[in-house]
């Protein structure tokens, strides 16, 4: 058995301009702008000072994320919400599409979050160069570590994100092939002992359940447990019998229900934590970008607070 | 025909695509639905505010009202409180006066009282007088037998009367 981690799937090439590869990343990645487009259009017409339900949900995470970008970049830089919004929803989404089965997360190619990451470094490059002009901008660059550092940033976020998400690909493939083999070399181990070993493990399991379920007067201890190993018993038992019996042969019993949880940490959890490390870095990057609050600005912004 | 890319590999195609999907969305996101709804947020919080600031300036509007009213109201009372005061005052005044003329009157109509009857007893003794000293003189004559000049008569009996003295 063997594993192959491999990038996105081409799905084709337009023979023009030498070739543009049309992979998995460009598809997903477009069926995500048009989702959030159509959203964006859809949630945003007929706003009303009274609002329904639907806007109360919109207004509430759009100040969500004017909190947190007033948090991290000042009050006085809360008119770059759209901007950090529009980033944080593209790296969500590009994320959880791979949810869908038959489309690869668009984070997890590189060229994505490497174009994102370079996209706020090049704002970080034209705050400073807007900020101190080109002269002082590039007598920054002398000292070789200013260098080194300007380019590491991009670099790491760009891999933090792609990383963290294409891992969480690779587990989940890894996760399915090591249970498929680890429920076949059991079922195998349970059939090559002939059919009284299944019905054994069967009786068992069975009994274990029984004697779970039966009320007990003092409270019972570990009932999880005993009931996930009285099931996997039962399971082993009956499908070792099958197979045995010859009627059933070779099911993956066991990738049944395990990769779920497993799928909710690194495909849940991670896209949105990745999502939101991406966009408070962009915050936090782009606003020390920034000059500081002045006197007479900040109080027309420290109103829409 | 379709083939897989390198795990770790750059693809300037899928690149642009990605640059120009995520510049998509950021324009639309924030031309549709950031922009708009960050505005109404806003528009509503001025709304509020106002609402708040016309509720606090009718409030004190309402206050300062308030306090004039009982300002003006204790003034009223004050003055109703004087003119009772004063009438009260001047009612007094004119039962004293009142009475003192009352008291004068009286005393002037007792007085002249006394005197009237002062007048009338001494009128009374001069007719008793008169009239004993015309009996005195019609027995004098009687017994004496002539007539007395009147002159004489009245001195006469003005000393018997006098010698009669008090005791009359």
């Amino acid at each position: 058995m063997s594993i192959d981690v491999t990038g996105a799937y081409v799905y084709f090439v337009i023979p023009i301009f030498g070739g543009i590869p049309i992979s998995q990343t460009t598809v997903s990645s477009l069926i995500v702008t048009i989702i959030l487009c159509t959203l964006f259009i859809v949630l945003g017409r007929g706003l009303t000072k009274r609002p329904g339900k639907c806007q109360v949900l919109v207004e509430k995470g759009v100040t969500m994320m004017t909190n947190l970008t007033a948090s991290a970049m000042g009050a006085h830089n809360v008119h770059w919400t759209p901007f950090m919004g529009c980033l944080f929803l593209c790296s969500i989404c590009g994320s959880y599409i791979g949810l869908t089965g038959f489309l690869r997360s668009a984070t997890a190619d590189l060229n994505c979050t490497a174009v994102w990451a370079l996209m706020v470094s090049f704002i970080i490059w034209f705050n400073n160069i807007k900020n101190d002009g080109i002269g002082k901008f590039l007598k920054n660059y002398v000292n070789p570590m200013n260098l080194i550092s300007d380019l590491a940033q991009p670099l790491s976020m760009s891999f933090r994100h792609f990383s963290n998400i294409s891992v969480g690909i690779i587990i989940s493939t890894i996760m399915y092939a090591a249970l498929t083999l680890a429920s076949t070399i059991i079922i195998e181990l349970v059939a090559s002992a002939g059919w009284l070993t299944g019905g054994a493990l069967i009786v068992a399991g069975l009994l274990m359940l029984l004697l779970l379920a039966l009320p007990a007067k003092k409270r019972k201890k570990k009932w999880l447990s005993k009931t996930v190993i009285s099931g996997v018993t039962l399971v082993v038992g009956l499908f070792g019998l099958l197979q045995s019996l010859n009627i059933l042969s070779d099911i993956p019993v066991f990738t049944y229900g395990i990769p779920a949880v497993m799928s909710l940490y690194f495909d849940f959890f991670s896209g949105f934590i990745q999502a939101l490390v991406f966009t408070l870095l962009s915050m936090v990057y782009i606003g020390n970008s920034l000059p500081g609050p002045e006197t007479g600005s900040e109080v027309s912004v420290s109103k829409s607070n | 025909m379709g083939y897989f890319e390198d795990f770790i590999g750059v693809n300037l195609w899928t690149a642009l695509f990605t640059l120009l999907n995520t510049l998509t969305v950021i324009i639309v996101g924030t031309k549709f639905l950031f922009k708009p709804v960050m505005k109404m947020i806003q528009d509503r919080q001025k709304e509020i505010d106002d609402m708040y600031a016309d509720a606090d300036a009718a409030k004190a509007d309402a206050e300062s009202m308030q306090a004039q009213y009982q300002q003006k109201l204790d003034a009223a009372q004050a003055t109703s409180d004087r003119i009772v005061k004063e009438a009260v005052a001047r009612g007094q005044a004119r039962e004293e006066e009142i009475i003192r003329q009352a008291n004068a009157d009286a005393s002037a109509i007792m007085d002249k009282a006394s005197a009237d009857i002062a007048l009338e007893k001494k009128k009374a003794l001069n007719d008793a007088k008169d009239e004993i000293s015309d009996i005195a003189m019609a027995i004098a004559g009687k017994v004496v037998g002539r007539e007395l000049s009147a002159a004489d008569q009245s001195k006469l009996v003005d000393e018997f009367i006098d010698g009669l003295g008090d005791g009359l």
